[in-house]
């Protein structure tokens, strides 16, 4: 009798949480346990850097995802907004004053100008035209920071900091670092499924399904695309300042396409049109990055698993567990 | 004295943005011409062109002849590229072109790992062929025999295409393809094969251009990584399935990067993505596109 109950009660929980809610609670407790697991037994202290590495990429595809999953714009550049944001940031802490919180600030203006600067060109074109434009934007800061700026920002080399700048905790303690990103990423995943599931959530899903409709219902499609440009792009910069905290580096290479098409490989392949996806996706990706070590082997799985998901899974691999719950 | 000078700068300019502009024409004139026929944006065109690259280093160590190498590196290619196209990129036709863009990013991907795997991630030296290796002074400047070489054999390749598209009965149902397909399946015309032998067409050429320029630029498995960048801009620049279009426009970015080399610096490059933005929001169908894709 009790035993039923106790099920009954576990069953309320179970339907009162979504997937993605489960998704999020799996990941917190298992950073956590890890980081206590890590405490007591001889793993390097790298993982920890290596896990909230891995925190921050999912903030970054997730802020993807609001475009690419949500609002139906497969921007090819995102890597662009990662970018600024983190150079924004260190070119803040580097020539302005040496705080975290002016970096901050610099990051968060740095990267709201670009998505405006990109926003304003990019809601005019439609479908691939709009991949292309985003692509060809992101190469913008990418040769502005490698070679322009080249006096300002150090060139191919990048920034690097020796020790991290001042903030409300000590940063030099990865674990302390592993648990703000954590928190940071539960932030973020509470802000998106706000967005999500309010009435601008519901105008995002219906420009993606079908445009004239929302345009006919007497909605400015153009304003509603501007603010989710803005939104995705100055999310992707604040990951990317988190990235440069975490790391304590950042350079070009952060900017190139292939970083644009990492974020979307971890999307499409953990699933996109859910807020988690990318998060399963980022995981997948990171740890076969870091285990397989033969060069070349990476590519090979990452590619096909990648084509599998595009042919049979086009939302992804959350689709399976979606079944199951 | 003045005027010779002048007359060597302007011959080195000329010959190294020639050699960069029809180094861009024969890449991207495969991509144009697949994207403009069937709407599939061809992202594993870069690694199409790293592959002809390696194949074709591969049969010049067995045969030290360089045009066994060139050729059977593009028969090579071509093959590969069939197969491709029939089982993998054929299944998506109909979906949104931003499925195919994704599929053929990961299947350059998967290349890139095979080709990493087999051949070292390192940089490989292509030598330059014997009968070519020597060069032409001008003054006090050198100019390699094979880069005239390769000018000259780029712009005769480009040529024949020209023929190939204008010309023959292929040429004219490719073209007729582009600018209407459907119009072209109603005359009972099988599509499918021709796209084939265009995309097959297409990827052999980008074997071809990486054999061309590998004794020029080495080979090396990221090789495909920032020409296909160009590339995409090339052909959005010079308008989409247009033969016309991207050779002007790779010649006009060969010429861009060649000022750069020698005048502007890095900024040449800034300065040419600005254009790209600015035509790209004003005339989104290119200089001579034949019409928008949504």
């Amino acid at each position: 009798m009790k035993l039923k109950m106790v099920r009954h009660n576990l069953f309320q929980i179970r339907s009162y949480l979504s997937l993605d809610d489960w998704i999020m609670l799996v990941v917190v407790v298992f950073t956590l346990i890890f980081s206590v697991i890590q405490q007591f037994s001889g793993i390097s202290i790298y993982y920890l850097k290596f896990l909230s590495n891995i925190i921050i990429f999912s903030i970054f595809a997730m802020a993807y995802n609001l475009l690419h999953g949500y609002t139906g714009l497969i921007s090819f550049g995102h890597a662009g907004f990662f970018l600024t944001g983190a150079y924004g940031g260190a070119l803040g802490i580097l020539h302005v004053a040496n705080n975290t919180w002016i970096g901050l600030i610099f990051c968060l203006v740095s990267s709201i100008l670009f998505s405006f600067v990109v926003g304003f060109t990019a809601v005019r074109i439609r479908g691939i035209y709009f991949s292309l434009l985003t692509l060809s934007f992101s190469m913008l800061p990418y040769l502005l920071v490698r070679s322009t700026l080249r006096r300002l920002t150090g060139g191919h080399m990048g920034i690097q900091f020796i020790t991290p700048p001042p903030f409300f905790f000590d940063m030099s303690n990865l674990r302390l670092f592993l648990f703000f990103a954590l928190g940071v990423l539960v932030i973020v995943y509470l802000i998106l499924s706000g967005i999500i599931n309010s009435k601008y959530g519901d105008c995002l899903k219906c420009l993606r399904d079908n445009e004239t409709k929302l345009e006919g219902l007497g909605y400015n499609t153009k304003r509603i695309k501007y603010l989710a440009v803005t939104i995705s792009g100055t999310l992707s910069g604040f990951a990317g300042y988190l990235f440069l905290l975490n790391t304590l580096a950042i350079s070009p290479a952060m900017g190139f396409y292939f970083e644009s098409a990492k974020v979307i490989f971890v999307t499409l392949i953990g699933g996109i049109g859910s807020i988690t996806g990318p998060l399963l996706g980022t995981f997948f990706w990171f740890l076969i990055d870091e285990f397989l070590v033969k060069a070349g082997f990476v590519e090979i799985v990452l590619g096909t698993a990648l084509i599998i998901v595009i042919l049979r899974f086009p939302s992804g691999f959350i689709t399976l567990m979606k079944r199951r719950i | 004295m003045e005027v010779m000078k002048i007359i060597e700068t302007i011959v080195m300019w000329a010959t190294v943005s020639f050699s960069v502009g029809l180094l861009y024409v024969l890449f991207s004139l495969g991509l144009t011409l697949i994207f403009g026929f069937h709407e599939v944006v061809n992202f594993a065109h870069g690694a199409f062109y790293m592959l002809g690259g390696f194949i074709g280093l591969f049969f010049y160590t067995i045969s030290d002849n360089y045009a066994i190498a060139l050729i059977s590196s593009v028969i090579v290619t071509m093959a590969l590229a069939a197969l491709t196209e029939r089982f993998l990129i054929s299944r998506l036709y109909g979906t949104a072109p931003a499925n195919n863009f994704l599929l053929t990013f990961a299947f350059g991907f998967v290349l890139i790992g095979f080709v990493k795997l087999i051949a070292g991630s390192g940089i490989r030296n292509f030598p330059v062929p014997k009968a070519l290796n020597w060069s032409l002074t001008i003054g006090t400047f050198n100019i390699a025999a094979y880069r005239i070489f390769f000018i000259v054999f780029a712009a005769i390749v480009v040529f024949l295409i020209y023929l190939l598209l204008t010309k023959t009965m292929m040429g004219i149902i490719i073209r007729a393809g582009t600018a209407n397909r459907p119009a072209v399946e109603v005359l009972g015309i099988n599509v499918k094969n021709y796209f084939t032998i265009l995309f097959a067409m297409g990827s052999g050429l980008a074997a071809l251009s990486a054999v061309l320029a590998a004794p020029l630029l080495s080979v090396y498995p990221s090789m495909g990584d920032e020409i296909i960048l160009w590339a995409f801009v090339i052909v959005i620049i010079g308008g989409i399935g247009s033969l016309k279009g991207a050779v002007i426009a790779g010649l006009l970015i060969g010429l861009l990067h060649g000022l750069g080399s020698i005048y502007l610096g890095p900024m040449s490059m800034v300065l040419t993505f600005c254009f790209f933005i600015v035509l790209l929001f004003l005339k989104p169908e290119g200089l001579f596109g034949y019409r928008i894709t949504q």
